[in-house]
């Protein structure tokens, strides 16, 4: 042996010509090293023809020769450690222990992400499994279950009734079970009272039902619980009332309007081709024309009939007219126009006088505080507040008049739930609820499964393709809350320190 | 099965004969019938004859004459039997009767020209022959084409029959006809007769003097494709002829792959030797890469180091990445990018060791090869930490840790770099998996420095058995198919190690078999026999026992008859190992030979009935009924029937027909067929191989019919055979990014959210798909399919066998077995390299092959094609061309690495311009 010069790589990198001297010890061949590459004596690893040098050249013994090539492998890096924290893995936690973890935490549960690392979410409710063509029953409860109101109804209710247990059993599962339910009992007591439902294709199967049908006979079957003032539950939370003249239009006829009160769950909304918001196709549906015998005449004659609201909800459940019969082909067709409707919603324009009247002073007090609200925001901005947050409010007016329970005082309505409908009949497609929780996320449960949607697309649910089109809505009357000088002073300290 | 060219041949005389039978009875048209032309004809024939049968033998000569360019005229072409020969039949017998009569030397060789003519429609007697053999030598080819294939027919069959009684036989006669007949062929576009004939009477070495530069390439392509349907010794002559041929033509690249074929080293050390042209030698070179076989250059070649260099696969990983840069396809993935229905985090809920590991998997397979993924090389913290690695649990790490191996694959250099800091790691594991990663690194790679051996053969004395499992497996896959001896020697040590466990062995066994595979390496033969008798039965029952038969039979891939004497040594194994190693080996020495023989065979053991002995245990089951509970019983035999199926034959044997048909068109059809049946009244252990042997005879070409019926199981009932669907599924379309199969498989994981074990085989079929990100093969054959690549066939069959029990190896404790497909991993790539090896872009055509065999003139060899720039993928059974002439390709196979040269004689003067 004796004194060589060798090339060395090293990764990417080359190293020609290095003298390898064997007659002195390899600690100083590899110090040579380290001051080329860095790389500390005690990580290199040097290598020549399937052979690692030890502390002594042994195992480069014949093989080491001028122009040889020499592997040098090894870094610089530190060297990974453990990290502090280790992943909990599902195998290795018990059942009860998983359980615990979603569901007990709250509206919160633990999620890992990729790479191991806890992060906490809202927790996401769960959804109803689908028993064959039961998805109109689904979303229907899935809606339902945007009103409070009722759960505390349902929880109170002292009566045994098989429906309203059967439901208050399924709204609980819903709440603590962390996993889809299934509405078994639900369904057989809903066949019970309700056969239409019951009806059966011809392969045995379920057949698919109208959500809005399913939707009237539930409210029309809760109507034995008890509201909070004197009348019924579904009347105090739902009930709208028109006062509706009908006046024949036809020379000769009477003269004289005739007045009448009507009284329903649900406002409907007329679609036809100059409809393309909400307002409209309601407004549309207030006045009607109709047909009926005269009197006076002593024959049919044309009356129109003008249709006012009287009494607003706290619940404005909205039904689009999207299926009419096609005498043609016999069957049932869908509207699928696009009817837009927005978050927020104002139902002054339907309103008769009378009501309007009474509307007024608490619309001033909302519109006050909008005003105010933005105001605030604008001065914000000139002072160049970047993140612009609403002002947070802690307490609220009541939203109902004195003598009447459950209504609207003010007539701003929220967007609260959506149900839809795909499909281009009446007894087929599917239907999905899409529903704006306490937090304000807004949550898509298409039977077992329910996602996170966001805002923009529960407003493209207006129609005008194959997609889901709104069916029902569901407005929830707009909270109405107490703007008090502090909280003005307040915002305005925070904008001043900040 | 028979050659092809005898079948053709017989085809024609049938069609002969069907002529000769059909005329009696359609009968010739009645005298009224026929035109006047004819008329006139016939009239003028019978004249003739009738001269014949007078006494006047000076007449004899000119109606002769008459009568031979009458026929002449008419035999040019045949697509009907011409009207002379038709008229003549009649007095066939006359002239025949003439002849013998006849006395004049000059009359008689021109009745005898004339007769044997007829006897072409006439006689089944090989008259034809005979009265060539005693007429005129000259003047034979004018009687038509037909009438020379005829010839050449009888020729062959007079020639088999005189050889078969004395193999000394006097064929003078005949060699001279042959003689006449080989020019003739190969001046009129029927090379391929004359390779039938001369494969007939077994005289080849002619036709090697006979090619010239125009017919040379028909001639050896049509002898290369008869190679499959050949019998063992003649086989290899059909190669030695096409290899003299293309010697003699100076055909260096062509001859390199017959080499290659024949697999015999001497020849190409012959063709380097012989070969004077450089960038040809390195062309071989590339081509030696592919195929991975390393010879050692003489020494006296120029430039021998750069050759080396070149076979050594060390620019395969430069080059690769060069493509991915074109592609645009240098991003990392994600295994969420490929599972895409997970997007929607809100619906996993805790963090799964079992998920994990998949992803671990998958993450490897996505970014295998472009040396930088999302989990592993860039996610490191500031402590330089791995969070990934350790979000993966017990022997997940040694698969997360290694899947860093795949990610920097063929990247030696930089590979090793990063991987070295795992080395230190306190957790045997990680350890563990960083040496199986430095193994997995140098796939397919030869370095000169050997880091993978200088690396790994210190720790396989490790006290740890995970790291010297983790270390025998990485030898095996860094040093597959080069049966180092030095390796097997590391290895064989640990083989006889007393303290082994049966999984060591099974891991040591497995890369012994990996590196010696076609080698037929005594050592590692007579070492694993002597395992398997020393061993204990019980043992021997143990799933890992499957390696050591796999071994053996890796040993023997494609060896044939060889595998003889493995297969009686292996009768002192006791059941049920036997017969699984039995047929494994069988198997394995015929695989990719579309033997049909073997198939059969295989079929039959596939066919049996379970055996009767179970009559004898319901008996005593009976009596122990008595004392248990029913369902306890039913659990008990569950679990007793699936440890018997673990090695059970008929398992073994499905797969086997599946290697053996592997590569063969019609056979893996006829084999698909027959799986179908097997799938749906076999018995459970062999339902549970029929997918993965589905899958085998379609690696890499996801096919609808075959997608569509794994699809259908991967819903069985039987978990198991629903788990190795999905893992089929994965094999048949590894590398392809094909988007209907990945549709699929969100779906089955959508189904089988719930199923862990089915989750992650849908996961890793997830990760086969993606491999490469879509630019990766795992099929074993390659250069227009007429090469297998030995390792990549070993890394497959591994895998598969390995697959064999999924919930006892690749869903349990030992998924790394999975790591025993990285030797089958190749980029499916296609770069135009220019004199200097550097890539360069040149149009090419791609679209789908076209069997051009033994088809006259210049047919196209591919349709539907696309004109794409180089580098470009190409698909299973795609082949690519040059779109101008403006270069000349120094490989006649355009695949993998092709260096282009500049066309001195380009038309295209474009640009010029």
């Amino acid at each position: 042996m004796g004194q060589f010069d060798v090339n060395i790589k090293w990764g990417k990198e080359k190293f020609n010509d290095i003298t390898v001297n064997t007659d002195e010890a390899p600690e100083i061949f590899k110090a040579q090293l380290f001051a080329l590459t860095n790389v500390p004596p005690e990580r290199q690893k040097i290598m020549i023809k399937g052979g690692v040098l030890k502390d002594s050249w042994d195992n480069f013994q014949g093989k080491l020769k001028n122009g040889a090539m020499i592997m040098l492998m090894g870094s610089a890096d530190p060297l990974p450690e453990k990290p502090k924290e280790l992943p909990r893995f599902m195998e290795d936690m018990a059942d009860a222990e998983m359980n615990q973890d979603c569901s007990h935490v709250g509206p919160y549960c633990c999620i890992y992400d990729v790479k191991g690392e806890f992060f906490r979410v809202a927790k996401i409710p769960v959804g109803i499994e689908n028993l064959g063509n039961t998805c109109y029953l689904n979303s229907v409860i899935q809606c339902l279950r945007v009103i409070p109101e009722l759960k505390t109804a349902l929880q109170e209710y002292s009566q045994s009734d098989a429906f309203v247990k059967q439901l208050k059993d399924l709204w609980n599962s819903l709440d603590n079970s962390p996993e889809a339910a299934k509405p078994i009992a639900f369904l057989l007591v809903l066949h019970a009272n309700f056969p239409i439902f019951a009806e059966r294709g011809p392969q045995g199967g379920l057949k698919q039902q109208d959500a809005n049908e399913a939707w009237l006979s539930i409210c029309r079957y809760l109507h034995q619980l008890p509201g909070a003032g004197n009348k019924d539950l579904m009347e105090e939370l739902f009930g709208v009332q028109y006062r509706s003249e009908t006046k024949c239009i036809e020379e000769g006829g009477e003269t004289e309007a005739k007045v009448e009160t009507d009284k329903q769950l649900s406002i409907s909304c007329f679609i036809d081709t100059d409809v393309k918001y909400l307002l409209t196709g309601l407004k549309k549906n207030l006045v009607e024309k109709i047909e009926k015998k005269s009197e006076k005449l002593d024959r049919q004659a044309q009356y129109e009939k003008n249709s006012t609201i009287e009494r607003l909800p706290h619940y404005l459940a909205v039904n689009f007219i999207r299926f009419y019969y096609k005498t043609g082909t016999q069957n049932s067709a869908k509207i699928l126009k696009d009817v837009k409707f927005q978050t927020e919603f104002d139902a002054w324009d339907l309103c008769g006088p009378n009501l309007q009247e009474k509307l007024k002073p608490n619309r001033e007090k909302l519109k006050l505080l909008t005003d105010k609200e933005l105001d605030l925001l604008s001065r914000k901005k000139k002072n160049g507040v970047r993140k612009i947050e609403p002002p947070k409010y802690t307490q609220f007016e009541k939203t109902h008049f004195d003598e009447d329970h459950g209504s609207n005082n003010h007539g701003w309505y929220t967007l609260k739930a959506v149900l839809t409908h795909k499909g281009r009949s009446i007894d087929g497609g599917h239907y999905i609820a899409w529903t704006k929780q306490e937090d304000g996320r807004w949550i898509k449960f298409d039977d077992d499964k329910a996602t996170v949607v966001t805002e923009e697309e529960v407003l493209a649910l207006s129609g005008g393709g194959d997609w889901h089109t709104a069916y029902i809505c569901i407005f929830e009357t707009k909270k109405l809350p107490v703007f008090t000088p502090d909280l003005e002073n307040d915002q305005m300290e925070n904008m001043e320190t900040s | 099965m028979a050659p092809k060219g005898t079948a053709a041949d017989k085809k024609a005389n049938d069609k002969v004969a069907d002529n000769k039978k059909d005329k009696p009875e359609s009968g010739i048209p009645e005298e009224n019938e026929l035109n006047d032309e004819d008329r006139e004809l016939k009239e003028e024939l019978n004249l003739c004859v009738t001269r014949l049968t007078e006494n006047d033998e000076t007449l004899y000569k000119g109606a002769l004459e008459i009568l031979r360019s009458k026929i002449r005229t008419a035999t040019s072409s045949l697509t009907s039997v011409p009207k002379p020969l038709k008229f003549l039949r009649e007095h066939y017998e006359t002239i025949v009767a003439a002849y013998e009569k006849m006395k004049g030397e000059g009359n008689r060789l021109l009745c005898a020209d004339v007769l044997s003519c007829l006897a072409m429609v006439m006689s089944e007697n090989r008259d034809c022959l005979k009265y060539r053999l005693v007429g005129p030598t000259e003047g034979v080819g004018e009687w038509g084409h037909e009438y020379i294939r005829h010839l050449a027919g009888e020729v062959a069959a007079e020639w088999t029959e005189r050889t078969a009684e004395n193999p000394e036989a006097d064929v003078e006669d005949l060699l001279r006809l042959v003689n006449i007949i080989l020019p003739y062929d190969m001046t009129h576009n029927s090379e391929t007769d004359a390779a039938d004939m001369l494969m007939e009477i077994e005289r080849l070495d002619l036709l090697v003097e006979a090619c010239d530069t125009k017919s040379y390439k028909k001639v050896t392509l049509y002898l290369k494709s008869c190679v499959p349907y050949t019998p063992d010794p003649e086989n290899t002559t059909l190669l030695k002829t096409a290899l003299a041929i293309y010697l003699k033509f100076e055909k260096f690249t062509e001859a390199m792959f017959v080499a290659l074929q024949l697999n015999d080293e001497d020849v190409i050390l012959d063709i380097f030797d012989r070969c004077k042209d450089n960038s040809i030698l390195k062309q071989c070179c590339y081509i030696l890469g592919r195929q991975q076989r390393f010879v050692d250059l003489p020494e006296k070649l120029p430039d021998v180091d750069d050759l080396a260099e070149t076979m050594s696969n060390s620019h395969l990983s430069g080059n690769f990445l060069g493509l991915a840069r074109e592609l645009d396809i240098m991003e990392p993935k994600k295994p969420e990018d490929i599972y895409k229905s997970d997007l929607d985090k809100f619906t996993s809920n805790i963090d799964s060791a079992r998920a994990n590991l998949a992803s671990s998997y998958v993450n490897g397979f996505v970014n295998c090869g472009f040396g930088t993924d999302k989990l592993l090389t860039t996610d490191t913290d500031s402590s330089g930490s791995n969070s990934w690695i350790w979000s993966n649990k017990d022997h997940g790490m040694i698969a997360a840790t290694a899947s860093l191996g795949l990610i920097l694959l063929w990247d030696v250099d930089n590979g090793l770099v990063s991987i070295d800091k795992h080395l230190y790691s306190a957790e045997d594991k990680i350890k563990a998996g960083a040496l199986l990663a430095c193994g997995i690194v140098n796939a397919g790679i030869r370095n000169e420095c050997d880091p993978a051996l200088a690396l790994l053969s210190d720790y396989v004395t490790s006290s740890s058995l995970v790291i010297r499992r983790g270390c025998a497996l990485g030898l095996g896959i860094a040093y597959c198919g080069s049966n180092r001896d030095d390796v097997i020697q590391i290895l064989l040590q640990q083989l006889h190690d007393q303290k082994s466990s049966m999984e060591e062995i099974g891991c040591c066994a497995l890369a012994l078999g990996l590196i010696a595979v076609g080698s037929c390496n005594g050592d590692v033969t007579t070492a694993i026999l002597q395992i398997l008798i020393e061993k204990s039965e019980s043992n021997l029952k143990e799933t890992h026992a499957r390696f050591l038969a796999l071994a053996l039979g890796l040993c023997y891939l494609q060896k044939q008859d060889l595998v003889e004497t493995i297969i009686a040594a292996l009768e002192v194994v006791p059941e049920p190992l036997r017969s699984f190693a039995t047929i494994l080996v069988e198997v394995c020495a015929y695989a990719g030979t579309g033997n049909v023989l073997k198939i059969q065979k295989m079929l039959h053991v596939c066919s049996e009935k379970p055996e009767e002995k179970e009559e004898d245990e319901k008996e005593k089951e009976k009596e122990k009924e008595k004392e248990k509970d029913k369902k306890e019983k039913k659990k008990e035999k569950k679990e007793k029937d699936r440890k018997d199926g673990r090695l059970h034959k008929q398992a073994i044997a499905a797969i086997g027909v599946a290697l053996i048909a592997m590569g063969e068109d019609i056979g893996s059809e006829m084999s698909f067929r027959t799986f179908g049946h097997l799938l749906r009244y076999g018995e459970p252990p062999l339902r549970r191989a029929v997918p993965l042997a589905i899958a085998l005879t379609s690696i890499s070409n996801p096919q609808m019919n075959i997608i569509d019926t794994l699809s259908k199981f991967s819903h069985d009932s039987d978990a198991e055979v629903a788990y190795n669907s999905i893992f089929a599924m994965g094999l048949c379309g590894s590398g392809t990014n094909n988007a209907r199969l990945a549709q699929m498989l969100r779906q089955l994981a959508l189904f089988y959210q719930k199923d862990a074990n089915a989750l992650m085989m849908v996961r890793l079929a997830q990760g086969l798909v993606h491999l490469g990100k879509g630019t990766m093969t795992l099929q074993p054959f390659h250069s227009d399919r007429t090469l297998l690549n030995v390792s990549s066939a070993a890394g497959l069959i591994s895998t598969v066998v390995a697959a064999l029990d999924p919930k006892g190896l690749l869903l349990g404790k030992h998924h790394y077995l999975l790591y025993s497909i990285v030797p089958a991993i190749q980029p499916r790539l296609l770069v135009c390299l220019d004199e200097d090896s550097k890539p360069m872009q040149v149009s090419v055509r791609v679209g789908q092959a076209v069997d051009v065999v033994g088809q006259a003139g210049k047919p196209k060899t591919i349709t539907g094609f696309q004109t794409r720039t180089t580098p470009v993928l190409l698909s299973y059974g795609e082949r690519a061309e040059l779109a101008t002439d403006e270069y000349i390709p120094l490989s006649p196979v355009l695949e993998g690495f092709v260096m282009l040269k500049k066309n001195p004689n380009a038309m295209d003067t474009s640009e010029n311009n």
